[in-house]
């Protein structure tokens, strides 16, 4: 089989798959950002489904958004760089969260639970402030990303439209979540990932359109 | 302006040559991999800008990789994943390295000496558990990724052979790199930083295709359907 651009298009298809129901189930499984929770095999398990979500999401989001490159105009390219921004954010965090915490558990509490307070707000005696500059840039890269790339994927009328809204409103909806109790947080996921699996699905599967509806001026690549 | 595929592939030219420049740039002045260095201003701007040298990488390679992977078949493809694994990796690395290491240098040293054991060759005391294996993956798979992804270039012959070439040998000598003194050791780093620029200016600079590029690779899409 020879590798075509329409073909590493649809199977950045089922990377954004992957990715959204990888942050589906962190939607699901995710519990309480609290210091006895982090040792529990959930926890661990929910943030390894965070790293899948970014690696896979990088790559079906380039996907989604090299489909539909040219309808999606300046919105879609804003939207594309911002939740691309805040995926390999969401690396960063996760990955501390996997292969570091679970070392400094034990070794230093005090940074476990300084770590934790950027989540669930509670004060602690590290200064983790840089990081909580981070912490606090990924909402508004969540956010304004997610909104802009699912109101440009509606526009441009190549994907579900549907799946598009549904990405925006549930991006938009994320600030929601302070206002919950602290294990019902992470539920915020649940509408995002689905959006994303959505999406996935249906750059996936429109094979059948490839040769009548990709025109050569979307293929330049 | 309008937004087309051509252009975002000559957009991601600039973020190749910027990664390059990092790459190769702060080799000279990065400072040592030891516990007195991760507090200081130096490794906060010097990681900052590795930081960005990743995701500039991200997206450099996205764009080299595209403009010829109907050409570059499988092996560029392969090339392509291992060295976005390696990347993506490496940005957890960094984010560590910038934000963690100064926080807890002053009340685990013992971590951060660890930590930093991984790229100095020098392994701390403190079990760092699944840290270092990762960082293994990282190494198999800038080696690999820069390996097939460089011959995958030469092969495709839409690119320039001088930086597919670089590229391919950097990658190579990377682990050879580990024999000489870690000083040292850093500047294998730089031949693929040129690579990487001379790879990301190609791109950039080849403008007229924008048009041409219509019709050339026309063909191949429909063989596809």
């Amino acid at each position: 089989m020879n590798i075509s651009i329409p073909g590493l298009i649809r199977w950045a298809g089922f990377a954004a798959m992957a990715a959204g129901l990888s942050y589906t189930l962190v939607g699901v499984l995710h519990p309480a950002n609290e210091a006895s929770t982090i040792t529990s095999s959930a926890w661990i398990a929910a943030h390894i489904l965070a790293m899948a979500t970014s690696f896979f999401g990088l790559f079906g989001l380039t996907g989604l958004y090299a489909r539909q490159a040219e309808k999606s105009g300046w919105l879609g390219l804003a939207g594309y760089l911002l939740l691309s921004l805040w995926l390999a954010l969401v690396l960063g965090f996760t990955f501390v969260e996997v292969l570091v915490l679970p070392t400094l558990a034990n070794a230093s509490p005090a940074f476990v639970a300084g770590w934790l307070g950027l989540f669930n707000g509670t004060a602690s005696d590290i200064d983790l402030s840089a990081l909580s500059t981070v912490w606090t840039l990924t909402a508004p890269l969540y956010i304004l990303g997610g909104m802009l790339f699912g109101i440009a994927t509606f526009r441009a009328r190549i994907l579900s439209r549907w799946a598009g809204l549904l990405l925006a409103a549930g991006t938009v909806m994320g600030p929601v979540a302070a206002f919950v109790p602290l294990d019902w947080q992470p539920k915020a996921a649940i509408p995002v990932g689905i959006a994303l699996l959505w999406l996935g699905y249906s750059l996936w599967s429109e094979r059948r359109v490839r040769a009548s509806a990709i025109t050569p001026a979307g293929l330049t690549a | 302006m309008t937004i087309t595929s051509a252009r975002l592939i000559r957009w991601s030219g600039i973020a190749a040559i910027l990664a390059g420049l990092i790459f190769a740039g702060i080799q000279p002045i990065h400072p040592a991999d030891v516990v007195a260095s991760v507090t200081t201003s130096l490794w906060a701007v010097i990681i900052s800008l590795k930081l960005a040298m990743c995701l500039f990488f991200l997206v450099g390679i996205t764009g080299i990789y595209a403009r010829q992977a109907e050409k570059a078949g499988w092996l560029g493809f392969a090339g392509f994943a291992l060295l976005t694994v390696s990347f993506w990796l490496q940005t957890g690395f960094v984010f560590v390295e910038l934000f963690v290491l100064p926080v807890v240098a002053t009340s685990l040293p013992g971590f951060v000496e660890s930590a930093l054991g991984i790229a100095n060759g020098q392994p701390g005391a403190m079990d760092i558990g699944a840290f270092v294996p990762a960082y293994g993956v990282l190494g198999v798979c800038y080696l690999l990724g820069g390996l097939l992804f460089g011959i995958a270039t030469i092969r495709a012959a839409v690119l320039p052979r001088l930086p597919a070439i670089l590229l391919a040998v950097a990658a190579v000598i990377t682990p050879a790199a580990a024999l000489l003194p870690h000083a040292l050791q850093r500047y294998a780093a730089v031949p693929m930083g040129i690579a990487l620029i001379l790879l990301g200016y190609s791109l950039w600079s080849e403008r007229r295709r924008e048009n041409a590029g219509l019709v050339t690779s026309r063909p191949a899409i429909a063989a596809t359907n």
